[in-house]
């Protein structure tokens, strides 16, 4: 049983959201960027974007430098990488990654061939109702303890270390729970895809 | 070079995943050196990202399976110093890449 109370309200954030430093200004986020554009085109290569979109990508980032309104920002490379991440993260879902190549890597990885994708939207919504029940299935699933810490970090937003402090555990625990609660809504997906079902206990058998 | 599993890759695509969330920027120098090692690297972190977004609140169960015992003495063993507390970065003992031994060594506690 945890008890954990929350010392604030805590707003919800989206899976790789950083906390920005509320201060000052975005002229020197782009100076920031200027100086790292080469690394920001390497990092988006190293995510097998083709260098033309890439372009673009880095063109739609500096655009959205322009309309911010925050401050300075304590790492600036950081934040422009996840800027770049979040950006190319739309774009993929956006152009229907989840038949592309994401599940071609997923079908090679474990043998199964699997048709292209022309499946009506009425069928999308149907599989991704059943993709949220084996998620919720594989997390319930979870010893409470992981998933409760599971729930402070990706509902309420809190860090790994807020975490600790909270619980009075150690940080690298509270990473290893997470780490076990991804593994399984991972499977769950895997699941979806091959038709298998989920191992909702990939790490041993209960005794 | 020995062939990572794709379970292995998955292990540090998730690794990676919450690293970065709180990322500074010497981990993202990091994580690209990780990508640049195996074209797989990228489709394994692009599957995690996918699988999180997918994660809707009303999804998540409020409760799980009752903690065996033994989850609250490891944690109890492990409780920081203060000084460890605060040197703590994600990752940052470690070296470039999270360190799959390592996981796999957790995953067999975890049986």
């Amino acid at each position: 049983m945890i008890i954990c109370p929350l010392r604030q309200l805590r707003r919800t954030t989206r899976a790789g959201d950083i906390i920005l430093n509320p201060e000052p200004a975005a002229g020197g986020l782009k100076t920031a960027f200027l100086e790292n554009r080469a690394a920001l085109f390497r990092y988006l290569c190293a995510r097998k974007v083709p260098p033309d979109e890439a372009e673009d990508i880095l063109q739609d980032l500096f655009v959205k430098l322009e309309g911010l309104k925050s401050g300075p920002v304590a790492e600036p490379r950081a934040y422009l990488h996840r800027m770049a991440e979040n950006l190319l993260y739309d774009r993929r879902r956006t152009a229907g990654w989840r038949t592309s190549r994401e599940q071609a890597w997923v079908a090679s990885q474990l043998g199964v061939s699997r048709e292209a994708d022309g499946r009506p939207s009425a069928e999308r919504q149907l599989i991704a109702r059943e993709e949220l029940r084996l998620i919720s299935e594989a997390l319930a699933a979870l010893p409470d303890r992981t998933l409760q810490i599971f729930r402070l970090y990706r509902l309420d937003g809190l860090r790994q270390r807020e975490i600790a402090v909270d619980l009075g555990i150690s940080v690298s625990s509270v990473e290893k729970h997470l780490r076990r609660a991804y593994q399984a809504v991972v499977q769950a997906q895997e699941s979806l895809v091959t038709g298998n079902p989920p191992r909702v206990r990939p790490t041993g058998d209960e005794t | 070079m020995i062939q990572k599993t794709p379970q292995e890759i998955r292990g540090e695509a998730i690794a990676w995943h919450l690293r970065l969330r709180e990322g500074a920027s010497a981990d993202w120098d990091a994580f690209v050196q990780w990508l640049e090692q195996d074209p797989a690297h990228s489709d394994a972190f692009d599957t995690i990202s996918r699988a999180d977004a997918a994660i809707e609140p009303e999804a998540v169960p409020l409760h799980g399976q009752p903690t065996p015992a033994n989850d609250q003495d490891r944690d109890e063993a492990t409780t920081p110093t203060p000084g460890e507390a605060l040197d703590y970065r994600p990752g940052g003992r470690r070296s470039d890449t999270p360190d799959c031994a390592h996981h796999a060594a957790d995953d067999a506690r975890w049986a």
